[in-house]
């Protein structure tokens, strides 16, 4: 008895040292401009470091579902900074286990250093802001001369109008808000949910603060203990001695977050996700898996492109080993997530562009295993790991978080597979589109009517049916999924649109070969510029178009980048098809129909060519 | 890997729809004579498709950027759901059609391809089934509030009471297409039952060359969404009807309102009610609260005394009443928060005046994305001269106009469809996403109640979970039932719920269709009923060889 009362005494002495009891105040995220912007400035906390691994697996709810404490690190440090890890000008590094913990546990001071990012110029302006610097500190923004006033203006803004209607400044700012917001949360520690709810699955979590609200003193008591031990072994300086001792003295980090995390899962065993699960997500979130792949299909287009004349056994081998294990990340990398989220991976923009990455992969492989030619080993590989790369780049534009569905997305069979199959279809023709690249590259590079391998014409239509076929059970898939969701078969939808579109486009092609309008050539080139109407359907309906039932995840961002892309492969084909017919260095061979005449001809663009590649081939 | 292998590997898919092409030309000589042939020809050549593919892309792409600027019912009226798109799409067929009988007498080559036209056109007659015979539609429901026996449809349409004194219903899509006074929309009042071709002719020239209609029409030369209606009133001796005329204000709520109520016999709109927080009765005789009926509601009685001043008794919500008697011009604090209730005019005999007037949004504040009342503005004509004077008319409402001796009374708005049954909502739920206020789903609980069976089902709608009724596999199969699913909710009304009812006849065609089309298009790319030829004839098949496009053109 007495050493309870002893325990409950020394809790009450943590509690008024906890950091997120400092600000004692409503649960919510500050909402007000006069609370954001009151700032106290404090000391700086010393810089101390420790192992956060063991704390990474602590679960926390945020954002409608319950996620391990690495996650919430990266995410949250990704919104504020828009990166994955903090360095500051006097060479000190923080990851973002490192920044959540050191706020969280330690209650160091960031708002002076510049963690908040902020890149338009007409916001850095007008807050009177270093114009060069891409991250701010906290202070430097709210205690600006003219924030106040840009905070009134934006509220009354957004009372008046709909959000999206705002103008670029002040969409910029009030996603700068949206940061200060967040930064002022997590300093708080009002938005740190820890404590699960004692027996609903699906309840809403509290904070240290409101625990109480869900746990008796006794339940929680073990739990707000090992968070004093956290506090203890983190800084022996936090608490006064006589707790410490009574904590146990001095501890190991390490240790306690271990501790703390069983404490955790001990309060609501059933609640709190499963160790299996979280293990997962820490696993996925440290290993980055896509990033791996992005390394293997660079490192298999190399092995394969380097030993294309010489040392073909060898580049064989490793091209084939190396495109194998990126698709064994990626499928490891894609299994995780679903495992996580308990639903199909191609729900967002990024997971659709992992998705046509493995796919473009997979087929490639199949087609090399059937073919043995390595033209698909070569093309399929870089465009992978370019695609990939933009998926691994642009975190702001292609959000990789796990997030809660919109409900129309959830808990349909038709939907998933019509989304597998229709993304996996653009992967059969990101195929054809690159093996065309080889064609119109070498029609740049050697002028004339060029007679290419004859074959790289049938492994294109090869990858191009596979692409139309899927394409077309896809829609249909589609229809049937508007039919059973709403009872209408086709809605003119632009996203069903266009993926109409863009099969007819690639009909269109097929077509004009039959009817002679084009042969081998104009076919690469319909393989390359079919692909537009794929790209618009799957980045133009959400990005440019922003319209439609069906493209969740309106997004915005990179129309310039990929306006450029399109632009450049316009050129590109542009300057074979000037190559070709207007601007030779070897005299032309022939009429056009160059497919017809190549009979004749044994000129091929590579040399060595299918049939001795199928020998040496083991 | 052998080398016959990797070289037949690169196959032969294009035979059939290559080879046929070479047949398709040599047809006999008695085809070639006959008219349908060559019609057949004509159609069924591959030039012809690519020009349908071509217009089909761009008006699909067209379509989208329509729908991205101003809303798919736009993009359906122009494009989608056009007469011209639909000849196109029956054209398609036509083509698809004669590109297979060209190709007669079939042979087993020709499986995979006959097998994807025939699938599409399958399907596309089956989207021609649904359009015509199928029916879509919202039903706005609440909890509590009933059955309900109709829908609403998207389409707008005018009904008129004609002069034998039946109902008619013309198609008013002037949301899509709206009139202007440089074409002015004229919708002529026939009442003969069959379609006239003359008369629809004529019509169609009275609009083109914008002229004076020559027989009795509603001509409408304006269209907004932006419409503001003002009730006053006016003297009107001989009326009988008492009114008066009140101005509610409130600093704290910002706002000023003017309460005009009239007593009318039978009373109809003898009260004003404000938003449904208080309620402003004129009445015969001062009631208790609970006598009137509305305990618990603010309530304010008005009892004009016949000397322009009125005796008033006023109920907060907690049943505190204050009585007395105001003068006109004086004020009273009602005790509804701090709304002031100031008496302008007490009409001994009055009437209505409804003035519409269209509210300039264009040079006016972006910032109200609330719209006014839909409305056109138009005029009778009887075609013998007679016209009566320009006016707005609500959606809605039932309006009277007059020209000449002629009296005509019509309504528009958006088309309400009777259904074959009732359907009531008993519950709607909203789950939420943990820890958030996300909404996690919607499940609407439906009651289907058929008055001919006595059939009652009790069904939920809920995201990509429709209810259906009449229920039964076979017509989820067919498409022979009423699907219903959720379409809009209300976060701050959790009792009320949007849900969209649709019935497509067409959609076993459609599905059969789709699937023909799959299995054609797999028959194409990987059955192979040929496999002892030249490799060579493999690669000029899967790229089209010269000799083929020889054939060809």
């Amino acid at each position: 008895m007495k050493k309870l009362i002893r325990t409950i005494g020394a809790l009450l002495v943590i509690a008024v040292f906890l950091p997120d009891m400092r600000a004692e105040g409503p649960e919510v995220p500050v909402e007000d401009a006069e609370a954001l912007a009151e700032v106290e400035p404090q000391e700086e906390t010393e810089r101390i470091e420790h192992d956060y691994s063991n704390l990474e697996g602590l679960v926390i709810q945020h954002g409608g579902r319950q996620k391990p404490l690495l996650t919430f690190a990266r995410e949250s440090l990704l919104t504020l900074s828009g990166r994955r890890s903090l360095s500051f000008e006097d060479g000190e590094t923080v990851d973002a286990m490192g920044f959540l913990g050191s706020v969280w546990i330690g209650g160091r001071d960031w708002a002076h250093h510049p963690v908040v990012s902020l890149d338009h110029a007409g916001v850095k302006e007008a807050l009177d802001l270093d114009m060069e610097a891409r991250r701010h500190s906290y202070h430097d923004i709210v205690t600006a001369a003219r924030f106040m006033e840009l905070m009134e203006e934006l509220e009354q803004r957004t009372e008046t109008r709909e959000s999206d209607e705002l103008n670029d400044f002040y969409q910029n700012f009030n996603e700068l808000v949206q940061r200060l917001r967040l930064f002022r949360a997590i300093e708080r520690g009002v938005i740190m949910a820890v404590v699960p709810h004692p027996e609903d699955p699906e309840g809403t979590w509290a904070t240290f603060t409101g625990a109480r609200e869900l746990y008796s003193e006794e339940q929680i008591h073990p739990f707000v203990e090992a968070r004093g031990r956290l506090l203890v072994a983190y800084n022996p300086e936090m608490l006064p001695e006589e707790i410490r001792e009574q904590l146990g003295g001095d501890l190991d980090f390490a240790e306690a977050a271990l501790a703390f995390r069983e404490a955790q899962r001990a309060l609501s065993p059933e609640v709190v996700p499963s160790p299996a699960k979280v293990k997962t997500e820490v696993l996925y979130e440290r290993w980055n898996p896509f990033r791996l792949a992005l390394v293997f299909s660079l490192l298999a287009c190399l092995a394969t492109a380097l030993t294309w004349t010489a040392w073909k056994r060898f580049g064989a081998i490793a091209g084939w080993a190396l495109a194998l294990g990126a698709i064994l990340v990626l499928a490891l990398g894609m299994a995780a997530r679903v495992y996580i989220s308990g639903r199909a991976p191609v729900t967002n923009m990024y997971e659709t562009i992992i998705w046509v990455a493995f796919g473009l992969l997979v087929f490639a492989v199949i087609f090399e295993w059937r073919y043995r030619c390595r033209y698909y080993l070569v093309s399929a590989t870089p465009f992978a790991a370019l695609l990939l790369l933009v998926a691994e780049s642009a975190p702001v534009m292609f959000d990789p978080n796990i997030s809660p569905l919109t409900p129309v997305l959830r808990d349909n069979f038709w939907l998933t597979t019509h989304v597998l199959t229709v993304t996996i279809s653009y992967a059969a023709f990101a195929l054809a589109f690159a093996l065309g690249h080889f064609v119109l590259g070498a029609q740049i590079v050697r002028g004339g009517k060029m007679v290419a391998n004859r074959d790289l014409y049938a492994y294109i239509y090869r990858a191009m049916q596979v692409g139309i076929l899927l394409l077309a059970i896809g829609v249909i898939l589609g229809a049937v999924w508007a039919n059973y969701s709403w009872g209408r078969f086709w809605d003119w939808d632009p996203k069903e649109t266009w993926s109409l579109i863009a099969l007819l486009g690639y009909l269109f092609v097929l077509h004009g070969r039959l009817v002679g309008w084009w042969g081998g050539f104009g076919f690469c080139v319909g393989a390359v510029l079919g692909f537009k109407g794929i790209l618009m359907c799957w980045y133009g309906v959400n990005y440019i178009l922003g319209a439609g039932l069906q493209s969740y995840g309106f997004g915005s961002g990179g129309t310039g980048w990929v306006v450029g892309f399109v632009i450049f492969e316009l050129l590109f084909v542009g300057a074979a098809v000037v190559r070709r017919y207007y601007w030779f260095s070897e005299p032309g061979s022939g009429g056009r129909g160059d497919a017809g005449d190549a009979l004749n001809q044994r000129e091929t663009i590579a040399a060595g060519g299918v049939r001795e590649e199928s020998r040496a081939s083991p | 890997m052998s080398e016959p292998t990797a070289v037949e590997e690169t196959k032969t898919e294009a035979r059939q729809v290559a080879a046929p092409r070479m047949k398709g030309s040599r047809s006999s000589g008695g085809r070639d004579r006959s008219l349908m042939w060559r019609f057949i020809h004509l159609f069924g050549s591959l030039k012809m498709a690519m020009w349908l593919f071509v217009v089909l892309i761009v008006a699909c792409a067209v379509g989208t950027v329509y729908e991205s600027r101003f809303d798919a019912q736009i993009a359906r009226y122009y494009i989608y759901e056009a007469p011209w798109f639909t000849l196109w799409l029956i054209l398609l067929c036509i083509t698809l059609a004669c590109a297979a009988f060209t190709r007669l007498p079939w042979k087993k080559r020709h499986t995979g391809f006959v097998v994807t036209h025939l699938g599409i056109i399958v399907l596309l007659i089956g989207a021609m089934i649904g359009r015509h015979f199928g029916t879509e539609g919202s039903i706005t429901l609440r909890v509590g509030e009933g059955p309900a026996r109709h829908m609403v449809t998207q389409e707008m349409a005018l009904n008129f009471w004609g002069s034998d004194g039946d109902l008619y219903l013309v198609s008013f899509p002037v949301n899509l297409n709206p009139p202007s006074e440089r074409s002015p929309h004229t919708v002529p009042l026939d009442t003969s039952d069959r379609p006239n071709v003359a008369a629809s002719f004529q019509r169609a020239y009275t609009n083109l060359f914008r002229l004076e209609p020559r027989e009795p029409a509603l001509v409408f030369d304006r269209f907004s969404e932006n419409l503001e209606e003002e009730i006053s009133l006016i003297e009107q001796p001989g009326s009988g009807n008492p009114g008066v005329q009140l101005t509610l204000s409130s600093s704290m709520m910002g706002g000023e309102e003017i309460a005009v109520i009239l007593q009318e016999r039978p009373a109809n709109r003898s009260f004003h009610n404000m938003e449904g927080l208080a309620q402003i009765v004129l009445v015969d005789r001062i009631q208790s609260p609970e006598e009137a009926g509305q305990g618990g509601m603010p309530l304010l009685q008005v009892l004009p005394d016949g000397n322009g001043r009125i005796e008033y008794s006023v109920a907060d919500s907690g049943g505190e009443t204050e009585e007395g008697v105001l003068e006109a011009g004086e004020s009273l604090e009602t005790g509804w928060a701090d709304w002031t209730l100031t008496l302008d005019k007490v009409y001994a005999e009055a009437e209505y005046r409804q003035e519409v007037y269209e509210v300039n949004g264009s040079s006016g504040d972006a910032r109200v994305p609330e719209r006014g009342l839909t409305g056109v503005r138009g005029w009778l004509t009887l075609g013998d001269g007679s016209r009566s004077e320009p006016r707005w008319f609500i959606a809605g409402e039932t309006e009277t106009v007059q020209a000449g001796g002629e009296v005509v009374r019509f309504g528009f708005g958006n088309r309400r469809e009777p259904l074959p049954f009732t359907v009531e909502l008993i519950d709607f739920d909203v789950p939420r996403d943990p820890g958030t206020e996300n909404p996690a789903g919607f499940v609407s609980t439906l009651v289907f109640r058929d008055p001919d069976t006595g059939e009652e089902v009790t069904d939920t709608a809920g995201m990509n979970h429709p209810a259906m009724f009449p229920p039964g596999f076979h017509r989820a199969l067919t498409g022979n039932t009423y699907k219903f699913s959720q379409a809009h909710w209300e976060p701050d009304d959790l009792n009320l719920s949007v849900v969209q009812v649709l019935h497509d006849p067409g959609w076993l065609l459609k599905w059969i269709g789709s699937l023909i089309i799959i299995a054609g298009i797999f028959i194409i790319f990987y059955v192979r009923p040929y496999r002892n030829r030249r490799p060579e004839d493999a690669i000029d098949e899967a790229l089209g060889s010269k000799k083929d496009r020889e054939k060809v053109s």
